[in-house]
């Protein structure tokens, strides 16, 4: 399908709502009965807004629009194509409920007006990054928000979320070094910084320049995407933060990394140029480690949110593994499982964020008979988790089978059984949960025997990303949900390379 | 909407409506009626099935829509499973009287009833994984349905072993997608070599393996079914086990077949070799297991194990045979109807003598025949029927799978199949032998328990009937069910019909046929009586023995290792040598302080920020005390004046407490967090406004309250050089633009000029360090950028 592009003030519209938000919030940060009208009202605003998109994008239109010139070649420019539009919906759908939840999980919080007016900034930030339409756009939304998702981490301002803020914020901006870096070689290698799909790279261009820039690129964004050996932060920085942050880090912010990685392959690089190079063997490789590794740290986790992060170190490898075979399906299966993880993990940390307001309880060796006092939340963890292990009907399963499917039909049984094992370990980890919940091993009845269900309000983000869950699985095929935003993307992606 | 989709979906939504019903009453009504609907609806759509027409229906979910067809097999299974799904069910409402989950039961018991229909009535792979794989995991929830302990630890093992036969399977169908191109029920083109047929086939076997109870696959199907309510272990060894046989059976039969070009069986032929093998192993593991148990519901799980030995040594040596193996094939499909009928009979059985008994244990009990006669009379004929006697279903499909066992043991290459005969031949005995002892312990010898045992309710004794009836006429009449669904439907997959009409019209019910049961009878009779006066039935195996010993091994041992790498971990960081250790250390240090005085100044000291916080709040809350009490004089003064001047002077003496607190003493910052001493001084504010507002007082009187202030605090305090807390300016900065109520507080002199300079320049300061270092750190970036780039040889700008 070809596209249209538009020149359109829409991408800007959906990117300052939530700024405007946060302007609005900040000078009414004393009236707290203001906080939660101003909260919602922005995100729902902001998702009305991207729903238009949506309809827009399906018609075949892309928007852009050229927002300033830093200096002649470098301009920040938006663009809302279908990758950009998928990585939005996720955004617009999953930052609402993370501030609803917040509004109660930190009722009590004198700072939870600053709290969620970053929270709207750094959802500003993130649209920014999704509609960017140039390696430089990209790079300036995605740095600022990265710094934002310092202060976020460290809100609780105890000795361990500054210790973890701290390891965030070094790989953040070693992270980031690297990715200038890259910018810069291919500034210098292509003579331009726009994203087009095929990529930018005439075809005698310098192996070894390519390689260093591929390899600044990598690095830059695997540490936000943790792949393995730059995943450091992940496990220390998604329980140090408060509980809806942690959903949106692992949901949104890990996910950012791979959509970087994606920019770069299919439109920076180009299929044939990275088939040439012949690093994509590598990235598999990488992706494999990481998937099998931290699921089995994820095993020998005992901390809940701990395990909840070594889960979502192996499940964005995944996307990795598909990226690596380059094939279209397999872009389709790995764009699904972004977006279908993001609701799975933002609902179990979620979950976690239940179970500590209510009981006080972090580890998983203290959640025996949880079910029973807090049933609700019970539920919604055992659906959830067995979401992300790939039951069907449930979306985690259709991720999985579209990614199984398309890896198998690129030849690559290697990656299949890391997927395989990747879930039996995804099993091996979630399954204890479900089992301490429900049935616990018999002893004395434990302190808190009285605590109650935590607040609606929590409860009913937590289940809306189960029936989201639930939804995306039985009914992915309705028009402007992610499998059609993905399928338009992988073409639009792809077809500029033949 | 079709009457398929209407089919699967009817007993989902029930079991939906199912936990709104408050009173027993109405939940049974609601479960029984929607079982009586679906199997009425499958009744319907028999006929028009049976004439070779097939049906087809959908319902939306995952990529587009679940589809469904009804072909002769899957309506088959469908029936048997929904009249066993009836007698469950029925059982049920008696049998659960008050339990607390029962409205959790019987909406369970329905969503499996729709999840096996979909198994059966799959029309594509996708549909019937699915289905699959629900069947399985909801299925958990009846094993643990008793909350024990035992039931705990088998439902550990059977979601392990339902979940690693899922993705066994999981990966099976991905292959067939990749290979074939497509999931539906069709022979794989010719293009699919024979590697790949071989690992489909592993796949498949190991996922519906497990289902089955196949050996070495079968450890959770003697753990679960026995700690599952009766009704519910009917429906696992009755219906739920065959969805694994129907799977292999389709994968035999259907995906393995050739195409009808070529007719070329190829690599099936040893896949039957291999899966009659395992079926041996299987029956014979099964029968002298199930010889050994003293629970007659752990025997009779031993037997569902052996029992699913004969329908896939039927399935076996009927793909061996290739187009010449209908006869074991259907010995194998109408093993499955019998099993379904006589299993799930034995079960309620049990269920009813260990509700009345209080017991299962089979030497613990005797001469229930007395107080139980009905059920008494059901166990012997399902007894009857599971031990092969003549005249019972049983012995019609043994019968067919031996004669199809000595056929294959004749053709080339099946010479093995001699040995497996006679184990066949061995395990039938042992079967009889173990159902001898089934009776023969619990209804026909003295009693053993004290009191004397009732007959249980109608509902149970319907529920027990209810199999009884086709149980009986399978053995006298399975002409019509193999004859006229199952013959034709095979002859329709390229599978001669024929060796099925010789069998009803030459071997059924002849004198070779007989003589060979008499056999087995014969030596199952020997068998019990050797058994009982030796006491082989007591013997006890090393655990090493038993497979399921290996797999508990291999599980710790695979946990164990990933606790192992967590530790590994772990002490990397902390064994990492003491100068890098050292040097990582002064690092953070030094990043900690930049960094954190990049972003948020100043709060390396969280203490003193709380300090802060506190002391405001002290402040306030002096504020709000003086302004509640003015209020309440507030009418006899013109205006704001008492509430302004109020403020003024509470303001002032909060701040001298605030001061006084910050210069280190302890004791006012003690008495600030005091109510009464707030109130105390709140109203001394309220005073001296009024004294103010009346005579119009000079600065005097406040000096006077502050000697108050003074004495009361009770120390002679003067503002000594004190160690400023450092706040960020840039907070404070913002305090004062963006809070104007907190603007006029007043402040002394003293504090103006002395401590907040000296601590503002000393912020200052600390940020041009943090700007600096910051600005060093990006200039050695650029740095190394600028030499990176020289390296590479970059034409530079």
């Amino acid at each position: 399908m070809t596209s249209v592009t538009l020149p359109s003030l829409l991408p800007l519209w959906i990117l300052v709502v939530p700024l405007a938000g946060a302007t609005l919030l900040a000078a009414a940060s004393r009236h707290r009965q203001l906080l939660g009208p101003i909260t919602l009202g922005t995100g729902g605003l902001c998702l009305g807004l991207v729903v238009v998109l949506i309809m827009a994008v399906r018609q075949g239109f892309q928007f852009e629009l050229a927002l300033m010139e830093l200096a002649p070649p470098l301009r920040i420019v938006l663009r809302a194509d279908a990758l950009g539009t998928l990585f939005a919906l996720l955004i617009a759908t999953l930052f609402p409920m993370a501030t609803a939840y917040a509004l109660r999980y930190m009722g009590d919080d004198p700072r939870l007006g600053r709290f969620l007016a970053l929270v709207l900034v750094s959802q500003g930030l993130m649209l920014g990054v999704a509609f960017a339409a140039s390696l430089m756009t990209l790079l300036a939304f995605y740095e600022l928000f990265s710094l934002i998702g310092y202060v976020l981490i460290v809100h609780d301002r105890s000795q361990r979320a500054r210790a973890a803020g701290l390891k965030y914020i070094v790989y953040i901006v070693v992270g980031g070094v690297f990715i200038l870096t890259g910018v810069i070689l291919v500034y210098f290698l292509a003579g331009d910084l726009r994203f087009v799909p095929g990529g930018l790279f005439a075809a005698d261009a310098s192996q070894r320049h390519l390689l260093t820039a591929w390899a600044c690129f990598m690095i830059g964004f695997g540490v936000k995407s943790a792949l393995m050996p730059l995943h450091g932060w992940v496990a220390d920085a998604h329980p140090a933060a408060p509980a809806p942050f942690s959903a949106l880090l692992s949901g949104i912010m890990v996910a950012a990394g791979s959509f970087g990685i994606l920019r770069v392959v299919f439109e920076v690089f180009g299929t044939s140029v990275l088939t040439e190079l012949g690093v994509m063997p590598w990235l598999a490789l990488l992706a494999g480690i990481s998937a099998i590794c931290a699921g089995a740290l994820a095993v020998g986790e005992d901390e809940l949110k701990r395990r909840l992060a070594y889960s979502t170190i192996s499940q964005m490898a995944y996307v990795m593994l598909a990226v690596a075979t380059l094939g279209e399906l397999a872009l389709v299966g790995a764009l699904m499982h972004l977006s279908h993880h993001a609701f799975i993990k933002a609902g179990l940390f979620f979950c976690a964020g239940l179970v500590a307001a209510g009981t006080g309880y972090t580890r998983v060796s203290q959640l025996d008979g949880l079910g029973h006092r807090m049933p609700r939340t019970g539920v919604l963890m055992t659906l959830l988790a067995l979401a992300m292990v790939g039951v069907p009907p449930l979306s985690g399963f259709l991720s999985k089978w579209l990614l199984g499917a398309a890896l198998l039909a690129d030849g690559s049984i290697v990656s299949l059984s890391v997927l395989l094992v990747g879930s039996l370990l995804a099993a091996a980890y979630l399954w204890p949960l479900i089992l301490r919940i429900w049935l616990p091993l018999p002893g004395p009845p434990p302190a808190d025997a009285d605590a109650g269900e935590p607040p609606s309000l929590m409860l009913a983000m937590t289940a809306t990303s189960a029936v989201i869950t639930t939804l995306l699985g039985l009914a992915a095929t309705l028009p402007g949900l992610p499998l059609e935003l993905a399928r338009l993307a992988a073409a639009t992606l792809l077809g500029g390379s033949g | 909407m079709t009457m398929l989709s209407a089919l699967v979906l009817l007993p989902l939504l029930a079991a939906a409506a199912l936990p709104a019903i408050r009173n027993s009453g109405g939940q049974n009504a609601l479960a029984i009626t929607t079982v009586v609907l679906v199997l009425a609806g499958l009744l319907v759509l028999a006929p028009t099935v049976i004439q070779g027409q097939i049906l087809i229906g959908s319902l939306p979910g995952l990529l587009g829509r679940f589809h469904f067809q009804a072909d002769p097999f899957g309506l088959l299974f469908a029936l048997v499973g929904t009249l066993v799904w009836l007698s469950a069910v029925v059982y049920a409402t008696g049998y659960l009287g008050d339990d607390p989950h029962r409205r959790r039961f019987l909406s369970v018991c329905l969503v499996l009833l729709a999840t096996n229909l979909g198994v059966v009535l799959a029309a594509d792979l996708l549909t019937l994984f699915v289905f699959f794989e629900l069947l399985g995991l909801v299925a958990v929830l009846v094993v643990v349905h008793s909350g024990s302990q035992e039931a705990r630890s088998a439902g550990i093992t059977y979601f392990w072993m339902t979940l690693a036969g899922g993705i066994a399977l999981l990966a099976g169908v991905m292959a067939i997608q990749a290979q074939a191109g497509s999931l539906a029920w069709q022979p794989l083109p010719e293009a699919v070599g024979a590697g790949w047929r071989w690992s489909i086939f592993a796949l498949l076997l190991v996922g519906f393996g497990v289902k089955a109870g196949m050996v070495p696959l079968h450890i959770w199907l003697p753990a679960a079914h026995p700690v599952a309510p009766a009704p519910a272990s009917a429906l696992l060894s009755g219906v739920i086990i065959k969805a694994g046989a129907y799977g292999l059976f389709r994968c035999l039969n259907m995906l393995m077949a050739p195409t009808p070009e070529t007719q070329a069986w190829g690599e099936t032929v040893d896949m039957g070799l291999l899966l009659t093998l395992l079926g041996i192993t299987t029956l014979l593991i099964g029968v002298v297991l199930a010889l050994g148990q003293h629970s007659a519901k752990r025997m009779l799980a031993w037997h569902s194990v052996s029992q699913m030995g004969f329908v896939l040594t039927g399935l076996g040596v009927g793909a061996f045979l290739a187009a010449d193996g209908a006869m074991a094939t259907a010995g194998a499909l109408l093993h499955v109807v019998n099993h379904a009928l006589f299993k799930s009979c034995l079960f309620l059985g049990a269920g009813a003598v260990a509700l009345r008994a209080g017991t299962a244990d089979m030497y613990r009990l005797g001469g229930l025949w007395r107080g139980m006669p009905v059920t008494f009379a059901c166990m012997l004929v399902a007894a009857a029927g599971i031990a092969g006697v003549p005249l019972f279903n049983g012995f019609v499909s043994k019968c067919m799978i031996h004669h199809g066992l000595v056929e294959a043991s004749q053709r080339e290459g099946g010479q093995i199949l001699v040995y497996a005969e006679w184990l066949y031949m061995a395990a039938c005995a042992g079967t009889v032998a173990s159902f001898i002892k089934f009776i023969g312990l619990i209804f026909l010898r003295k009693p053993q328990q004290p009191k004397r045992v009732r007959e249980v309710q109608p509902a149970l004794l319907v529920g027990m009937l209810m199999p009884v009836v086709p149980i009986i006429w399978l053995g006298w009449r399975p002409h019509e069910l193999l004859g006229s669904v199952i013959a034709p439907a095979l002859a329709d997959w390229g599978v001669s019909a024929q060796p099925i009409t010789y069998y009803l019209e030459h071997y059924f019910m002849s004198g070779q046929d007989l003589i060979a049961s008499a056999g087995t009878l014969a030596g199952g009779v020997a068998v019990f009586v050797a058994g009982m006066k030796f006491g082989w039935f007591n013997l006890q195996l090393p655990q090493a023995v038993g497979v399921a010993w290996w797999y508990r091994k291999l599980g710790t041992g695979l946990v164990n290792l990933c606790l192992q790498l967590s530790c590994l971990a772990a002490t990397a960081r902390a064994a990492a040598p003491g100068t890098v250790r050292r040097l990582y250390r002064r690092l953070c240090r030094a990043l900690r302080r930049d960094v954190d005085g990049l972003t948020r100044p100043g709060t390396h000291e969280p203490y003193e920020d709380r300090l802060f916080e506190a002391l405001d709040q002290q402040r306030d809350r002096l504020l709000v005390a003086a302004d509640r009490l003015a209020q309440k004089h507030k009418d006899q003064y013109p205006g704001d004046a008492l509430i302004n001047g109020t403020h003024l002077i509470a303001g002032w003496l909060g701040t001298e407490l605030v001061q006084r607190a910050m210069a280190g003493d302890r004791r006012s910052q003690r008495l600030g967090r005091d109510e009464a001493f707030c109130q105390k001084l709140a109203s001394r504010a309220v005073e001296v406004a009024q004294k103010q507002l009346d005579a119009g007082l000079d600065g005097s009187e406040m000096q006077e309250i502050l000697a108050e202030l003074e004495a009361a605090l009770g120390t002679e305090s003067d503002h000594p050089d004190h160690n400023w807390p450092e706040r960020s300016w840039p907070a404070e900065l913002a305090a004062v633009v963006l809070a104007p109520d907190r603007a006029h507080w007043p402040v002394s002199e003293r504090l103006a000029q002395g401590a907040l300079v000296r601590a503002a320049r000393g912020r200052v300061r600390k940020v041009a360090r943090d700007l600096s270092s910051g600005l060093l750190i990006a200039f050695v970036i650029l740095l190394c950028l600028a030499l990176a780039l020289r390296l590479l040889k970059l034409p530079m700008p």
